[in-house]
């Protein structure tokens, strides 16, 4: 335009109108150019908006994963922001309805879990069904037919525009969401597109959510089951530690049932003898009712589990229980319950009691804590066993014991009434009978006699006795009759026992009676009779246990008789010898009294030619008194009756008198005797005879074996309380041999010395019995050819004698 | 000398007894049971008795008992003769009132010293 001049007025007028046309052209390519870059900024601002919304929502849902609530609140608000509406409403598929769950802007206070209908009567029922978004460009104007509830929110809230969307996981609608605009103004594109993305970041959302819900879910069970499993292995625990305390198994696990499944109350009821008794409880509320004895029947969930064998779970028993359980009625009077579970406790099909877990509110009990109350009610049944195990383990061992102390008793002792006083009470403890005796049969009266009894009193004892009862008759003599265990079931009603036997009995309160016969090769020896307060048969396994402790009490009895013939034959052996040397000492006391006598007249009438042979006979004579004597001490110490006459007396004078008695023996042979006791040794309490005895014994054999040598005595106190008394010689002496047998009865070293020598052979022995009869003893050093030591050594108190002589015989 | 009461049941024992007794002197008297022996001192009043335990009729325990409770016989010292030589025996004889015991068989020395002791003879 500016290459060409202008070359008119009309020319330039017209070029004008072009410029001013132009410049109007150009004025609105400026307009439309500027709305556009208006709408570029805007679409960009917009973009903008969306990205920061989408970005915010996805940042609420990964700080929030939980909880969907944050996350419906953030993507409501960036609805109503960036869609321009008014409202928002969010509503998720719960089983047959959609709940709305949420809303927001001029709806935020509408009221939260409305239900609605899963149906095409409105706009999201629609969405939600076929999964697609439905815009309404106005709702008011919609026909009658196309959504009627729609229409119905329309005519109530007064909305217009409204965009409802699903909510899409995978093929699965879980909600929708609906804007809503209070005019007429129908949305964008991008709008549309917008709230589709709010709506997959609300299932990501919600998904969220699920999964942590699950995964909170599958943690607490996982932590249930751990402390269920913990529970239960504490119980274990329990039952194996413990298996005599069946208590506090059974109260672990009513307080772990109780906990575990947050009931109100535990009881494990245990049957006996057709009633329920409360064996273990925990909680509060039934505490009133322990003690409880309820008798097995139907008309109880814990009878009726028990008779039909099965679990019986009760969500509200105050519905059922007028009609089903009619027992449980006054209980429910009493305490507030609603859900029952009760598990009956089986083992081997037989019932033992049950498992009741109650629960206060109505609050049905879930099939996993069914479960765990089964393994709780499987651990009651195992510890219920153990601890009767253990108690039959405890009663095997006690019978053991018993059986044990018995053997003992009839090996160890020959007292036969101790052992069937031991036998009685061991038997009647483990029959767990009331009262018991036992009989020994005397076969040349035909009669049983009460050896010992427990339980019974001395004026029953007095009547068994005096019943004086035959084989046949009684309880005991048909037991012996029939050689096998006799049961008196009922006293009352039975004619076993003779009429004043069964008033007595009955009169101790005695209702049951076992007789088993104490056999030994066939005959009777007695019988055993357990007696009890209640009728009825006696266990099996009792009348078993009886059956060995009868064998046992014949055994006592076989052995006491023997014993008592052994020592009748002892007692006579003892008693002949002691007849026959005085019967032999009389005519002996003549002969040696009359040789004397025949000496003295003999040197009267000076007749000494006949003096050698009065002497011999004389001699002879003393000889063969002091055998006799000796054996007479032997027979007495052998058979233990040589007692000790204990008397205090001076050692020094004791001394004195046996050196008197001794010198000229020890003399005679050109020995020396040296005698070494101080006269200050005091005091000793002994049998003096004896000590007198040994002495005399000890130098006279010195004297014999010794030949112009030294026989010395040396009297000395050891410490305070023993004295020894040494008798040394300077004479033959002895082989290690003859020193084994030195102490034998008649065990002079050779036959060749007892001619040359003479002696009995018996006084070493006799003389080591009597000190070790004083609690001392005698013992001997030698040296072949050299000489020899005895020395005795006494306590300066001798003891009772009764005493030493126990001693002795248990040694 | 003296006069001896023997109270001894066998025969041989009481006429050896009496012989050696004779022979040192002493007048015997004898009786041949307790009861007897009993009435024979409270007749004779002898210086001793010698009096063994094992006796018919009458045993020797309870004739010095009998002897020892009577005033008149009281006096007179009783040497028992005890045909066992357990302790018990002698125990007895000193609780009946014996004032001495010598056992049997008898061992005359023995017996003549306590004969001698109890009739204040000195040796």
């Amino acid at each position: 335009m500016a290459d060409d001049p202008p070359t008119s007025i009309a020319a330039l007028r017209a070029q004008v109108a072009r410029l001013g046309e132009e410049i109007g052209a150009l004025r609105v390519d400026v307009a439309d150019r500027d709305a556009r870059l208006a709408a570029c900024q805007r679409a960009l601002s917009e973009a903008n908006a969306r990205e920061a919304a989408t970005g915010e929502i996805l940042r609420v849902i990964a700080t929030s994963p939980r909880d969907l609530q944050p996350v419906l609140q953030a993507v409501g608000e960036r609805a109503l922001l960036l869609l321009d509406a008014a409202g928002v409403f969010v509503y998720l598929v719960e089983g047959d309805h959609l709940v709305r769950v949420a809303g927001f802007g001029a709806f935020a206070h509408a009221q939260p879990n409305v239900v609605l209908p899963f149906d095409r009567t409105w706009a999201s029922g629609q969405a939600v069904l076929d999964r697609r978004t439905i815009h309404i460009h106005d709702a008011a104007s919609l026909g009658e037919a196309e959504y009627p509830l729609t229409s119905e929110f329309q005519r109530q809230v007064g909305y217009r525009s409204t965009l409802s969307t699903p909510m899409l996981r995978d093929e699965a609608a879980v909600g929708a969401i609906s804007v809503l605009r209070l005019e007429v103004r129908p949305f964008s594109e991008q709008q549309i597109a917008l709230l589709e993305t709010f709506a997959d970041q609300a299932v990501i959302a919600i998904e969220n959510a699920r999964l942590f819900e699950e995964l909170e879910q599958r943690n607490h069970e996982l932590s249930e089951a751990l402390e269920q499993q913990t529970a239960t292995a504490d119980i274990l625990r329990v039952i194996a530690s413990s298996p005599a305390d069946l208590q506090r198994v059974l109260d672990a696990i009513v307080q772990s049932a109780v906990r575990l499944c947050a009931a109100g109350d535990a009881v494990i009821e245990r049957l006996e003898g057709g009633h329920f008794y409360n064996a273990a409880h925990a909680g509060e509320q039934f505490r009133g009712l322990l003690g409880l004895s309820l008798p097995l029947t139907r008309d109880f969930p814990g009878g009726r589990a028990v008779l039909d064998r099965r679990r019986i779970i009760i969500d509200d028993i105050h519905r059922i229980a007028e009609t089903e359980y009619p027992a449980a009625v006054p209980l429910l009077s009493l305490n507030t319950v609603h859900s029952i579970a009760t598990i009956p406790l089986l083992t081997r099909g037989e019932p033992l009691g049950n498992l009741t877990v109650l629960r206060a509110e109505l609050r049905p009990f879930t099939d996993d804590e069914v479960e765990l109350l089964q393994t709780f009610a499987d651990q009651a049944v195992i510890a219920i066993e153990n601890a009767r195990l253990f108690s039959e383990l405890q009663d095997r061992v006690g019978e053991l014991q018993a059986l044990g102390e018995i053997g003992q008793a009839v090996s160890s002792s020959l007292d036969l009434q101790e052992v069937l006083t031991t036998i009685v009470g061991n038997a009647t403890r483990l029959a767990g009978a009331d009262g018991g005796s036992v009989y020994e049969y005397d076969q040349a009266e035909g009669v049983f006699e009460v050896r010992a009894a427990e339980g019974t009193t001395t004026a029953m004892v007095d009547a068994l006795q005096a019943a004086k009862m035959r084989l046949g008759e009684g309880a005991v003599g048909r037991a012996g009759a029939i050689r096998a265990p006799v049961q008196v079931e009922d006293v009352e009603t039975s004619d076993v026992l003779p009429p004043d036997i069964r008033e007595r009995t009955l009169a101790q309160g005695m209702r049951s009676l076992l007789a088993v016969p104490l056999l030994r090769q066939g005959d009777v020896l007695g019988g055993l009779v357990m007696a009890r307060k209640v009728a009825g048969p006696f266990p099996s396994d009792v009348v078993a246990l009886l059956e060995t402790f009868a064998t046992q009490s014949a055994l006592a009895i076989h052995n006491g008789r023997l014993y008592q013939a052994l020592q009748e034959a002892s007692q006579h052996k003892s008693q002949f010898l002691a007849n026959m040397s005085h019967e032999l000492r009389t005519p002996l006391n003549a002969i040696i009294g009359y040789s004397e006598m025949l000496q003295e007249e003999a040197e009267d009438l000076d007749s000494d030619a006949f003096l050698p042979d009065l002497q011999r006979i004389n001699g002879a004579g003393k000889h063969l008194l002091s055998l006799i004597n000796d054996i007479l001490d032997l027979s007495k110490i052998e058979a233990g009756r040589m007692d000790l006459f204990l008397e205090t007396f001076s050692v020094h004078g004791l001394v004195q008198e046996v050196e008197a008695i001794v010198r000229p023996l020890v003399e005679k042979n050109s020995n020396a005797l040296v005698v070494s006791c101080a006269d200050d040794l005091g005091t000793m309490q002994a049998d003096q005879t004896k000590v007198r005895q040994t002495l005399f014994n000890l130098l006279s054999n010195a004297a014999k074996f010794t030949d112009h040598g030294t026989i010395t005595l040396t009297v000395e106190r050891e410490a305070d309380d023993w004295l020894t008394f040494a008798v040394a010689d300077t004479g033959i002496g002895m082989t290690d041999e003859q020193l084994g047998r030195l102490f034998e009865a008649f065990s002079q070293a050779e036959a060749s010395t007892r001619s040359k020598y003479g002696g009995t052979g018996l006084g070493l022995a006799i003389s080591r019995h009597f000190c070790r009869l004083m609690g001392g003893d005698l013992t001997v050093e030698s040296m072949y050819g050299e000489g020899s030591t005895f020395t005795v050594r006494l306590p300066t108190a001798v003891q009772n004698a009764t005493d030493q002589l126990q001693d002795l015989g248990a040694s | 000398m003296a006069k001896i009461l023997l109270v001894e049941d066998n025969e041989m024992n009481r006429d050896m007894l009496s012989r050696r007794l004779q022979r040192r002197g002493h007048e015997v008297v004898c009786a041949i049971d307790g009861a007897a022996g009993v009435e024979i001192a409270r007749r004779e009043v002898p210086a001793l008795i010698l009096m063994d335990m094992t006796l018919p009729v009458l045993d020797g325990w309870e004739a010095s008992r009998q002897l020892k409770a009577d005033p008149a016989t009281r006096a007179i010292p009783i040497l028992a003769l005890t045909a066992h030589a357990t302790s018990s025996d002698r125990e007895r004889a000193l609780a009946a009132g014996c004032d001495d015991y010598d056992t049997k068989p008898i061992e005359f020395p023995r017996l003549i010293a306590k004969v001698d002791a109890l009739l204040g003879v000195r040796p």
